[in-house]
C-alpha cells in the first residue's frame, strides 16, 4: 500500500538543535526547528553525506553538559 | 432480410414464448455490445433490480389524459426500440425481436380521496413493487406507464424500462418528444416530428468498424494492468459479486459558488466539467487505493459522429470503458487535468469496442473484473430535459432510481448545485464510509475550485477540521513525569518505601528490595572503578537469576548502559553484537565465559562475589542525565546485520510512568516475568514492578519455552500480571491452560488475532493488547480489550503520538491504511553507529509544536475505523503481489486459523522454480494430520483463488527467535517442486463430463479439453457463458442460474454442480439469506376493491389455480360435482389443447374423471409467476369480468426451494390473485394455504391451536415454502381489510383417496415412505410425536363444502386430521 518514492525524489540534508542530521522533500517548507545544511539530492547522495558529517549523535544538549561537567571536574 | 433470418430462428417458440404470431414480427437483429451486457447481467442476477431504471415525476397542471396517454402511444409506434424484447434460448446469438404492435402498458389510479399521507406511503409501495416486479427480457414492451391522479391539477407520473431500450440521452429524447407530441394532440395538430432513425441503423454501423485498431488500442493502453484497482475500505474481494446483494445511494450538492468556480476553470482553460469531475474521482481512488497508476470504469456516449442522426436514435448506446490514469502527486493540477482530457478524447475513438472484448484484450485474468469502479457523469440533468416547452405543466420533483451492477458507482450530473452520487453494494461498503468518500470528494472539487495551480500531492481529501481530528485531537496525550529523573532514581526512590517487601523471587530465592538495591550498589560502585561511565555499553550475558536484575541495576547505576547479550543466541551473533555496541565490560557467569570472545573487562558474578561484596551498599554518585542511555538493544535489520537502537533513561522513564497508569500495576501485583532480556519488553517485566513496589517472579527460560511447567508455575504463584507475546500465549493454550481468573494479560510483540483474544479473555480478569517498536521505547499504544471482532492497537500512551500517513507523508483519511509514525518522549537516541540509518527512520515531524523534534517512520501499516479504534494490519513489506493481486499475508493466516483442525499457520510467499511469487502455507495442526483437499475447499469460499497458497506444510511447531517471536526465516522450504500450474491433462471421465467437455469444445472451438480446466482461461466470456447455459440446459434438462456457472468454472466442478442439480435442484446450491419476512409483506396498493360485493351462493363461473396439482385436482372435480359452475383452470401449457389435456391427464390419473366435465373446463394459459398471472393486459382484465369467485390453490410446491425461488409463484402469483379478485365486481377469494404457517413460535405452549389463533411468528419458519405461504396468507389478510371478501383454509399433511387409495407419490411423505422401503430402516420418531394425515378427498369436500356459505368469508379453516396417528406406529 505505501511504496517507497521512486529513486529521482529530491531530498535536502537538515539538521536541528540537537545537531541531530535528517533528510526533508526538497520542495517543501521547512518544518519548525529544522534548517537545511545545503545538501540536496536523491535519498542516497543525501544519506552518503550524512554518513560522513553526523560523527557524535549525542544531543547537542547532553555533549554541552557534559563537557560543562567535566570542566568542572 | 426478415424472412432469411425467421428461418434461423426457432420462430415457433419465439412466439409462443411472447404471445404474439409471427405477423407481429418487424424486425429481428442482434444485439448491440451494450445490450449484450446488460441481458448477461440479467441472467446473471435475475432478482437484482440493476438496470431498472424507474423515473417518478411530478405533474402540476390540467393534465389531458388522453392526449397524454395519446402521445406515449405515439411515441411507442414512432421507435422501433420501445416495441423490442429479447431471446436467446436455442440460439447461437442472442437477438432482439421488434414488434408491430404492442399494448400500452398503461396503469391509472386516482387517489384523490386519499390523505397527502397516504398518497406518499402508497406512492413509495407503489414504486418499490414495480421495481420488484422488474421486466421479463422476452415480453415487449420492456416499460410501464402509471399515472396517478392526486388532486384535480395534480399527478404522479411512473415511467420505468429496463436499461436494455434506453440511456439516459434516449429517455431525454423520449420525454422531449412525449411533450411535442401532447402540446400537438391538444391542438389537435399531426406532429411535425421527423421520422426517426431506427436503432438497427447503430447495430449495422458496429458491424462495419474494424476493431484491428481498437484492439491495437485498446491493448496499448492497458499495459501492464493486471489487477483491478481495489480501494482499501472495499470490504470484499475481487469478483465476488453475491447475486442478492442490495444497493444504497447517498448524494451531496456542491455549493452554487463551487460549481460556478469549477465552471468558470473549466472555461477559462478549455476543459469540460466532465474532466474536473473525472480528475477529483481519479485523486480519491488513488489515495484510497494507495496507487498512483489505476484504472475505472466511464461511461461515454457512444454516439458515433459518422452515424448519420445518430444525436436522435432513441436507444443504448452508451458504454462503460475502462480509463486508465497516471495520478503522479508531483504533477501540476492543470497540465494533468489537460492531459486527462485528451485521454478521454483518445477513447472516443474507439468508444464502440464492447467491455468483453477489451477485457480480453487486457492483461488482467479471466474471470476478474477489469475494474469494480466506475464514474458516470451526466450533462443532461433530468429536471432540466422535462419541461413541457408550452409551460401549460409543471415537471417538479423527480425521484429517479436506476442502479448499475457495480460495487460503487459515481454519478455527477451537472446543474446550478452540481450533484455527486454515489450508489454502492452495501456488500462491499458501509454507509459511513460512503458518507466520507462523498466528503473527500467534495473537498478535493473545493480545492481544486479555489486554487487550479497547485500540485496533485498538494490536495487534501481531508478539511481542515479533519485533519485537526487526526493530527491533533487523537494525539493529545500529555502528562507530566519526572523527566529530571533517571530509572534507577524511581526504584531508588521505592526502595524508600518498601525496603523490607520482596522485589524479586527465582525457584526458591528472594531479595527484598534493600538487599537489591544494596547488591546493585555494590555492583555499580564495582563498574564505575573499571571505568563505566555515562553512554559506556556493558554487556549482560545471564542465565535468568537473581543476578540478573541485580545485573541489570547495577549497570544503570554505575551510569552506563546495557546490552543484552541472550546466552541463548548463537555465538556469531553475540560476537558481532559485543563488537558493534563496542561493550566495555561483560557481567557473565563462568558458565556462560565458552561463548563469548571476551572484552578485556569481564565480570563472572558467580566468580567474582567477593570482590563485588566489598563494595558500598550506598546508592553511587553519577554524573548520568536522563538523555544518556539506559540500554541498547539489538533488533534483526532488513539487511541481514541486526541494529544497536540506543535508548535514553528519559524515554524509558516516561514509559514506566504511563504503564503505571495504563495497564497499571500497585504495590499488590505479582509479575510473572518469562520474556529474555533481549527484547525490550523485558524491562517492563523486571523494572516496572520495582518503581511501585510490586514483586516480580522470575522464571527461567526452560521454564518458560515449555507450556506445561509455564502453565503450572502460572497458576501456582501469586502471579497477578504476566506479559507474553502470542506465540507464548498459544504455547500456554495448546497444553489446554485453564486460566486464572484474577490475572492480568499483558500481550504484544506480534499482532493480537481475535480467536486468540476471545481464548485468553475468557480465561483472565482482563487482556492488554500492547503495539510498539523498540525504537520508541517498548510500548507505544495500549488498548484494554473487551470484545469483538476487531482488535483495536488503542490509543498512545503519554507524551506519544501516532500518525497515519500516505507516502507523501500526508495524513490518511479514516479508513484507509498508512504508514504509522511514532513522536514524543519514546524516540530513541538513534541506531549506534548509523548516522546513516537513524537519518532515515528518524525524520522530522512536521506536525509537531515543538521544534526540532523528530519521529519515526515504524513500516507499518495500520487504520483508523470508523468507530476510532487504530487497527494493525501488518508490515508494509508482508504485503506481496501474487499474479499482480496485492495480498495481505495476515489475512490469509487469520482464515487458515479459524479452521477447527489448525492451531497455527504462517503464510509466506516464495519464488517458485519459474521466478513467480507462490503462497506456501505452513501450518500447526491440532491433532489429526490435516486433508489438503479439505482445506483448499474451506478457503475456497472466503478468499479469491490467488489468495489460496500453493503448498501447505504442516509443522510440528513454528520455530520461534530467542524472543519469542515467529522466526519467519527459519521456516523450512517446501521439500515438494510446486508448480504454478497443473499440466497433467486429466480426460473428463463421468457422462456427464464427457457431454459437459462436448459442450466446451464446440464452443470455444477446441480440441480436448481437461476436467480441471477453467472455462475462462480457455477464451470463455460472458455472451459465450450465457449460450454455454442455454446448451447446459438443453443436454441436461435442468434449468441453473447463470450465477453458479459463472461461479463454478471449472469443468470437473461444472459437471458435478450439474449433477447435484439434477438431483436435488438449484435451491440447495443457493446461499441462504435470511429474508425479512415481515419486509415482505406488501401488497399493491392498488389492490383495491371499489365496488360493493354480493354473495353468489350458486356461481356460475369459477377461477381455480393450482388444478393441476394433488389437492387442485381433487378441488377441481369437487367443484364440478358440487357446483353447476365453468372452472377457468390457470394452467401452464404451450396452448390452450395442451392445457386440456394436462388438466384431463391429471383427473384421470386419480381416477376423478368424468366426461361431462369436458365442457365445464377452460383452460387458462398462464404463469402464477408472472405479472397478471402471465396474461395480456386485455386477457386479464376479460377474465376478471367472467369469473365470479376464486380459489387459489396453486403454488410452489417444494421443500428445499428458498424464499426467494418461491416467491414469484407463492408471493407475487397470490397478488395477482388478489388484483384479479379486486377488478371489477369482486370476486371472494378462497385462499389454500398450509398447517406450516404456525411456527414453533406459535406453537410454543398450545396444546391445540385454533382457528382464531394467527400465525404470527412467522420469521421462526424455517422452510422456504411455509415462508412463502406465510407472507401469502398475510397479504390474502391485507386485501381482507381492504374489503375483499376471502376465506383462509389451511389443510394438514394430506394424504391419498379415502375411496381409491389413490395418493400422491410425489409428496414430502410418498418420498419418505419410498425411502424408507429402499433402505430397509426407518428414522427414529421422537417419542410422542404425531403425525397428523386427512384423506384427500375429506379435505376437498370439506373446503368446497365450506366456500359455499356465506359466513365463512373472513374466516380461517383447519382441515386437519383430529385423530392423529403416534409417528412410532406409522414408521413401525
Amino acid at each position: 500500500m505505501i511504496a517507497e518514492h521512486d529513486d529521482s525524489m529530491l531530498y535536502q540534508v537538515v539538521v536541528n538543535h540537537e545537531e541531530q542530521y535528517s533528510i526533508w522533500f526538497s520542495d517543501r517548507p521547512l518544518p519548525l526547528g529544522w534548517k537545511a545544511v545545503g545538501k540536496s539530492g536523491t535519498k542516497q547522495e543525501c544519506l552518503d553525506y550524512i554518513e560522513t558529517v553526523w560523527t557524535d549523535m549525542r544531543p547537542l544538549s547532553l555533549r554541552t553538559k557534559m563537557e560543562e561537567a567535566s570542566a568542572e571536574q | 432480410m426478415l424472412p432469411n433470418l425467421l428461418k434461423v430462428l426457432d420462430v415457433k417458440s419465439l412466439t409462443m414464448k411472447s404471445n404474439h404470431t409471427t405477423n407481429n414480427i418487424a424486425d429481428i437483429y442482434e444485439l448491440s455490445p451494450i445490450q449484450q451486457g446488460l441481458l448477461f447481467h440479467a441472467l446473471y442476477a435475475p432478482d437484482s433490480e440493476a438496470y431498472f431504471d424507474q423515473n417518478s415525476v411530478a405533474i402540476q397542471g390540467q393534465l389531458d389524459v388522453e392526449a397524454f396517454q395519446q402521445a406515449w402511444q405515439q411515441a411507442i409506434a414512432r421507435h422501433p426500440i420501445l416495441r423490442t424484447s429479447f431471446h436467446w434460448e436455442k440460439l447461437k446469438k442472442p437477438v432482439q425481436v421488434v414488434h408491430h404492435q404492442v399494448q400500452l402498458p398503461w396503469q391509472d389510479y386516482d387517489w384523490r380521496d386519499r390523505s397527502d399521507a397516504e398518497q406518499q406511503t402508497q406512492l413509495d409501495t407503489l414504486l418499490r413493487s414495480d421495481r420488484q416486479q422488474g421486466f421479463d427480457l422476452t415480453q415487449a414492451p420492456l416499460l410501464r406507464l402509471t399515472l396517478i391522479r392526486l388532486a384535480e391539477d395534480k399527478h404522479q407520473f411512473i415511467f420505468s424500462k429496463h436499461h436494455i431500450l434506453l440511456d439516459g440521452w434516449s429517455r431525454m429524447l423520449v420525454f422531449k418528444e412525449i411533450f411535442d407530441l401532447y402540446q400537438s394532440g391538444l391542438q389537435k395538430n399531426s406532429s411535425s416530428l421527423p421520422t426517426p432513425a431506427p436503432y438497427r441503423n447503430y447495430v449495422h454501423w458496429l458491424r462495419q468498424q474494424d476493431s484491428t485498431q481498437a484492439e491495437q488500442f485498446w491493448r496499448n493502453a492497458l499495459q501492464g494492468v493486471k489487477a483491478p484497482m481495489i480501494l482499501s475500505v472495499d470490504r470484499s474481494h475481487v469478483g465476488q459479486i453475491s447475486a442478492t446483494q442490495t444497493y444504497g445511494t447517498q448524494r451531496r450538492y456542491l455549493s452554487e459558488s463551487t460549481t460556478a468556480a469549477l465552471q468558470t476553470l473549466a472555461r477559462q482553460h478549455h476543459l469540460t466539467l466532465n474532466t474536473i469531475v473525472i480528475a477529483a474521482w481519479s485523486i480519491l481512488l488513488s489515495r484510497y487505493s494507495g496507487e498512483s497508476d489505476i484504472t475505472f470504469g466511464v461511461t461515454s456516449s457512444g454516439r458515433p459522429a459518422d452515424l448519420s442522426q445518430a444525436e436522435r436514435i432513441v436507444g443504448p448506446f452508451i458504454n462503460t470503458l475502462p480509463l486508465r490514469l497516471q495520478v503522479p502527486p508531483d504533477t501540476s493540477l492543470l497540465p494533468w487535468l489537460q492531459q486527462l482530457q485528451l485521454t478521454q478524447m483518445e477513447i472516443r475513438h474507439y468508444e464502440y469496442t464492447p467491455l468483453v472484448q477489451i477485457q480480453s484484450w487486457s492483461e488482467i485474468p479471466k474471470g476478474v473484473p477489469l475494474f469494480e469502479y466506475v464514474a458516470i457523469f451526466e450533462n443532461y440533468p433530468i429536471d432540466s430535459t422535462l419541461r413541457d416547452p408550452a409551460q401549460s405543466l409543471q415537471i417538479q420533483a423527480v425521484q429517479s432510481v436506476s442502479q448499475t451492477h457495480y460495487p460503487l458507482s459515481l454519478v455527477a450530473a451537472a446543474g446550478a448545485k452540481m450533484t455527486l452520487e454515489l450508489g454502492y453494494s452495501s456488500d462491499r461498503f458501509t454507509p459511513s464510509t460512503i458518507q466520507q468518500i462523498l466528503q473527500h470528494l467534495q473537498t478535493l472539487l473545493e480545492q481544486i475550485a479555489a486554487n487550479p495551480d497547485q500540485r496533485l500531492r498538494h490536495l487534501s481529501l481531508l478539511t481542515d477540521a479533519g485533519r485537526h481530528d487526526l493530527l491533533f485531537a487523537r494525539n493529545q496525550t500529555h502528562r507530566e513525569y519526572p523527566n529530571h529523573s533517571c530509572i534507577h532514581h524511581l526504584f531508588e526512590a521505592q526502595v524508600q518505601r518498601s525496603a523490607d517487601a520482596v522485589a524479586v523471587t527465582f525457584n526458591n530465592q528472594q531479595l527484598t528490595y534493600q538487599q537489591l538495591n544494596q547488591q546493585a550498589n555494590q555492583l555499580a560502585h564495582h563498574l564505575q572503578q573499571l571505568g563505566v561511565r555515562p553512554d559506556t555499553r556493558v554487556g549482560i550475558c545471564l542465565e535468568r537469576s537473581l543476578d540478573l536484575p541485580i545485573a541489570l541495576l547495577g549497570v544503570l547505576k554505575a551510569g552506563g548502559a546495557y546490552v543484552p547479550l541472550d546466552p541463548t543466541y548463537p555465538p556469531q551473533r553475540l560476537t558481532f553484537i559485543a563488537e558493534d555496541a563496542q561493550i566495555s565490560v561483560l557481567l557473565t557467569q563462568t558458565s556462560l565465559l565458552p561463548l563469548l570472545s571476551l572484552p578485556e573487562l569481564t565480570v563472572c558474578l558467580d566468580r567474582d562475589p567477593e570482590v563485588i561484596a566489598t563494595h558500598s551498599t550506598a546508592n553511587p554518585n553519577c554524573l548520568v542525565q536522563p538523555e544518556h542511555l539506559a540500554y541498547v538493544i539489538y533488533t534483526s535489520g532488513s539487511t541481514g546485520q541486526p541494529k544497536g537502537v540506543q535508548i535514553p533513561h528519559r524515554a524509558v522513564v516516561n514509559f514506566l510512568c504511563s504503564m503505571q497508569q495504563q495497564p497499571g500495576v500497585t504495590q499488590h501485583d505479582t509479575l510473572l516475568a518469562v520474556t529474555s532480556l533481549s527484547f525490550d519488553i523485558a524491562v517492563l517485566e523486571l523494572l516496572l514492578p520495582l518503581t511501585v513496589g510490586a514483586q516480580v517472579i522470575l522464571v527461567s527460560h526452560s521454564v518458560s519455552a515449555d507450556g506445561v511447567q509455564l502453565a503450572t508455575l502460572l497458576n501456582s504463584s501469586q502471579a497477578t500480571i504476566m506479559q507474553a507475546t502470542p506465540a507464548t500465549w498459544r504455547l500456554l493454550l495448546a497444553v489446554k491452560w485453564q486460566g486464572k481468573p484474577n490475572l492480568t494479560v499483558l500481550c504484544g510483540g506480534e499482532a493480537l488475532s481475535p480467536d486468540l483474544a476471545q481464548e485468553l479473555r475468557s480465561r483472565s480478569a482482563a487482556l492488554w493488547n500492547l503495539y510498539g517498536p523498540t525504537e520508541t521505547t517498548i510500548w507505544s499504544t495500549c488498548q484494554k480489550i473487551v470484545g469483538g471482532d476487531r482488535i483495536s492497537m488503542g490509543q498512545p500512551i503519554a507524551n506519544t503520538q501516532i500518525y497515519l500517513l500516505d507516502t507523501n507523508q500526508q495524513p490518511v483519511p479514516v479508513g484507509v491504511p498508512g504508514e504509522l509514525y511514532i513522536a514524543g518522549e519514546g524516540i530513541a537516541r538513534g541506531y549506534l553507529h548509523q548516522p546513516r540509518l537513524t537519518a532515515e527512520k528518524f525524520v522530522p515531524d512536521p506536525f509537531s509544536q515543538i521544534p526540532g523534534s523528530r519521529f519515526y517512520r515504524t513500516g507499518d501499516l495500520a487504520c483508523y475505523q470508523p468507530d476510532g479504534t487504530l487497527e494493525f494490519w501488518g508490515r508494509i513489506d508482508h504485503q506481496v503481489k501474487i499474479r499482480g493481486f496485492r495480498v495481505e499475508l495476515s489475512e490469509i493466516e487469520a482464515k487458515l486459523n479459524q479452521h477447527p483442525q489448525i492451531q497455527q499457520s504462517v503464510v509466506v510467499a516464495r519464488e517458485d522454480y519459474s521466478g513467480e511469487n507462490s503462497l506456501v502455507a505452513y501450518l500447526v495442526p491440532e491433532t489429526k494430520p490435516l486433508n489438503i483437499q479439505a482445506l483448499r475447499n474451506f478457503l475456497k469460499p472466503q478468499l479469491p483463488a490467488f489468495m489460496i497458497p500453493t503448498t501447505f506444510v504442516s509443522l510440528p511447531a513454528f520455530p520461534l527467535t530467542p524472543n519469542g517471536k515467529l522466526d519467519r526465516r527459519s521456516l523450512p522450504k517446501p521439500a515438494t517442486h510446486y508448480a504454478s500450474t497443473p499440466t497433467h491433462e486429466a480426460a473428463p471421465q463421468t457422462p456427464t463430463e464427457k457431454q459437459l467437455a462436448d459442450l466446451w469444445k464446440t464452443l470455444l472451438n477446441l480440441e480436448q479439453v481437461s476436467v480441471e480446466d477453467n472455462f475462462f482461461d480457455l477464451g470463455g466470456h460472458s455472451i459465450l457463458a450465457i449460450q454455454l447455459l442455454t446448451q447446459i440446459k438443453e443436454t441436461f434438462q435442468i434449468d441453473l442460474p447463470l450465477r453458479l456457472l459463472f461461479e463454478t468454472s471449472i469443468l470437473s466442478n461444472q459437471a458435478t454442480l450439474i449433477e447435484t442439480v439434477q438431483q436435488s435442484g438449484t435451491a440447495a446450491l443457493l446461499p441462504e439469506n435470511p429474508v425479512n419476512l415481515q419486509a415482505e409483506i406488501v401488497l399493491d396498493p392498488s389492490i383495491h376493491p371499489t365496488a360493493e360485493w354480493k354473495f353468489l351462493s350458486e356461481p356460475t363461473a369459477i377461477f381455480l389455480t393450482g388444478a393441476t396439482g394433488f389437492l387442485g385436482a381433487f378441488l377441481l372435480a369437487e367443484l364440478l360435482q358440487q357446483t353447476q359452475a365453468t372452472v377457468y383452470c390457470l394452467v401452464q401449457a404451450s396452448s390452450q389443447e395442451q392445457g386440456m389435456h394436462k388438466l384431463t391427464q391429471r383427473l384421470i390419473a386419480f381416477s376423478l374423471w368424468q366426461d361431462e366435465f369436458c365442457s365445464r373446463i377452460i383452460p387458462i394459459v398462464g404463469d402464477l409467476a408472472k405479472p397478471l398471472l402471465g396474461l395480456t393486459h386485455e386477457r386479464f382484465q376479460t377474465l376478471s369480468q367472467q369469473v365470479e369467485v376464486i380459489y387459489h390453490s396453486g403454488a410452489l410446491v417444494n421443500f428445499v426451494y428458498s424464499y426467494a425461488n418461491l416467491k414469484a409463484a407463492n408471493v407475487l402469483g397470490t397478488q395477482e390473485v388478489l388484483r384479479l379478485a379486486s377488478l371489477h365486481q369482486p370476486k371472494p377469494v378462497h385462499f389454500i394455504s398450509t398447517f406450516s404457517v404456525f411456527s414453533e413460535g406459535d406453537r410454543q405452549g398450545k396444546v391445540l391451536i385454533r382457528e382464531q389463533d394467527h400465525p404470527e411468528q412467522g420469521n421462526q419458519l424455517k422452510s422456504g415454502y411455509a415462508q412463502s405461504k406465510w407472507v401469502a396468507e398475510k397479504l390474502v389478510s391485507i386485501a381482507g381489510s381492504r374489503g375483499l371478501p376471502v376465506c383462509i383454509y389451511r389443510p394438514g399433511r394430506i394424504t391419498g383417496n379415502s375411496q381409491t387409495g389413490q395418493s400422491n407419490l410425489d409428496d414430502f411423505m410418498s418420498h419418505l415412505i419410498k425411502g424408507c422401503i429402499q433402505l430397509g430402516s426407518v428414522p427414529e420418531p421422537e417419542n410422542d410425536s404425531f403425525i397428523d394425515m386427512t384423506p384427500i378427498d375429506y379435505v376437498s369436500r370439506a373446503i368446497v363444502h365450506l366456500s359455499k356459505q356465506k359466513q365463512v368469508l373472513g374466516k380461517a379453516f383447519h382441515l386437519v386430521n383430529p385423530h392423529p396417528i403416534p409417528a412410532q406406529q406409522l414408521l413401525h
